[in-house]
C-alpha cells in the first residue's frame, strides 16, 4: 500500500469498457483506472460490485492524480471490543465483535491518531456485532486496519 | 382311558406345562429378546453414531456456500447454519466456545493453516457446534463439528488443544446462542437472508485475499 492518497468512499459510478481501463469513480470525486485482464482485477471488480451491491464504502490507496491503484478493499460496519492500550512492535492490538481474527492498527501511518481514537471510543460505547458504530476497512493480507469511519444513521454499513 | 391314572397323567402335564410356562415369562421379563452377542445397540434419541456423525460432518465440509477455507472469520456463521440443520433432523445440537484469555495473561489462539499468507490465523475465540455421538460400547459423549480445522469430529478437549493455548477457556451452551461474547453479552439470531449474505460476503473476502496474495507473491 503506497498511497500517498487513501479514500474510503461510496462508489459514485463503475465503467467497464472493452479494450481500455475500467473507471471507477467514488463520491468524494476521485477517479480510479483499473486494468482489465488480471487474476487481480477479477477480485477487484467483485469487491466493487459487492459494494455497489451493499451501498457500502470502498477503500482505494493510490495515486488519484493520475488514477492508479495499488489496493481497493471493501468495508465492514463494525464495533470494537478491546485495543489494546499500549503499542507493542509499532501495532495496536484491535479485536472486534464478531470476526474472531486479531487485527491491528500501524503506529506509523497517517489515519494512526484518528483510527485509535474511533476505536477506543467505539470500545467503550456499547455497540455491539447488532448495533455496529465504525465502518472499517481492512488489508486481507496482512490484517492492517486501513481505515476507520464513525457511522451515523445515515451511513449504516454493512454489519457483521 | 379317562380312567385315574390318565386324569392323573393329564393333571402333571398340565403342572408341567404351566411351571414351563412360567419360566418363559420370567425370562421374557427380565432379558432382552435380541440375539446374546448382538452388536446393535440402538443409539438413543438426538444422538448420532460415529458413522452417521461422520456423515453429518463430510456433507457440511462439501457444501461449496460454506466458505470453509476462510479461517480468519465466519465460524459463528458456519457454527450456526451447521447447528440448524442439525437441530432440524433432530439432534440434540449445542455449541462450544474457546475464548482466547486475556493479553495480560495469556496468548491469542493460534492454528496452521494453508489458507493464510502467515501460515497461521489468531483469533480471541473460535466456536463449532457439538452433537452427542454413541461410541461401539454405547458410551455417548459430546463431539465438536468443525470441517474448517479439523477432519473428522472429535471431543472439546481435542478441539481446543488444536487451538494452542492451554489457557483459553471452553464454554458450552445450547445451539441458540448466534454469537456470544467472552462476557456472555449475546446478540440476536440474524435472519436466513442476512447469513446467506454472510457467507456471501466472506466468500468474496476470501476471493480478495486470494487475489492479493498471488498477486504479492
Amino acid at each position: 500500500m503506497r498511497g500517498p492518497d487513501y479514500v474510503l468512499e461510496k462508489v459514485a459510478s463503475w465503467v467497464e469498457r472493452a479494450n481500455a481501463d475500467s473507471e471507477l469513480i467514488l463520491r468524494d470525486g476521485s477517479s480510479w483506472k483499473l486494468k482489465p485482464g488480471t487474476k487481480v482485477y477479477e477480485a477487484q471488480r467483485d469487491v466493487i460490485a459487492g459494494a455497489i451491491r451493499r451501498n457500502a464504502d470502498l477503500f482505494v490507496s493510490g495515486n488519484k492524480s493520475i488514477g492508479r491503484v495499488d489496493q481497493l478493499t471493501g468495508s465492514r460496519a463494525l464495533a470494537v471490543q478491546e485495543v489494546s492500550s499500549k503499542e507493542a512492535n509499532g501495532r495496536y492490538r484491535v479485536v472486534f465483535y464478531g470476526p474472531p481474527s486479531i487485527y491491528h492498527l500501524r503506529t506509523d501511518r497517517p489515519w494512526t491518531g484518528g483510527a485509535l481514537s474511533l476505536l477506543q471510543r467505539s470500545a467503550t460505547s456499547g455497540a455491539f456485532l447488532d448495533s455496529p458504530d465504525l465502518l472499517v476497512a481492512i488489508d486481507p493480507v496482512t490484517s492492517e486496519i486501513v481505515a476507520v469511519k464513525a457511522l451515523d444513521s445515515t451511513n449504516p454499513g454493512l454489519s457483521r | 382311558m379317562n380312567g385315574p391314572q390318565d386324569q392323573q397323567q393329564a393333571s402333571q402335564g398340565q403342572a408341567g406345562k404351566s411351571a414351563l410356562q412360567h419360566q418363559q415369562e420370567a425370562i421374557k421379563e427380565n432379558f432382552s429378546s435380541a440375539p446374546a452377542a448382538s452388536p446393535v445397540i440402538s443409539c438413543p434419541k438426538g444422538a448420532l453414531t460415529e458413522q452417521q456423525a461422520q456423515e453429518r460432518f463430510d456433507k457440511f465440509k462439501s457444501r461449496e456456500d460454506i466458505p470453509w477455507d476462510y479461517p480468519q472469520d465466519c465460524c459463528y456463521n458456519r457454527a450456526h447454519v451447521m447447528a440448524k440443520e442439525l437441530e432440524a433432523e433432530g439432534v440434540e445440537v449445542g455449541k462450544v466456545w474457546n475464548y482466547a484469555p486475556p493479553p495480560s495473561t495469556g496468548n491469542a489462539l493460534c492454528v496452521q493453516t494453508p489458507h493464510d499468507p502467515s501460515g497461521y490465523v489468531e483469533w480471541s475465540y473460535h466456536v463449532a457446534p457439538t452433537v452427542p455421538v454413541m461410541d461401539s460400547k454405547g458410551k455417548i459423549s459430546r463431539m465438536v463439528i468443525d470441517p474448517s480445522i479439523t477432519k473428522c469430529p472429535i471431543t472439546p478437549d481435542q478441539w481446543k488443544a488444536i487451538q494452542g493455548e492451554p489457557r483459553s477457556e471452553l464454554v458450552s451452551t445450547s445451539a441458540a446462542p448466534y454469537y456470544r461474547s467472552e462476557s456472555g453479552r449475546v446478540a440476536p439470531t440474524p435472519t436466513d437472508n442476512e447469513v446467506k449474505g454472510i457467507f456471501d460476503l466472506h466468500r468474496e473476502r476470501r476471493k480478495e485475499l486470494l487475489s492479493e496474495w498471488n498477486a504479492s507473491r
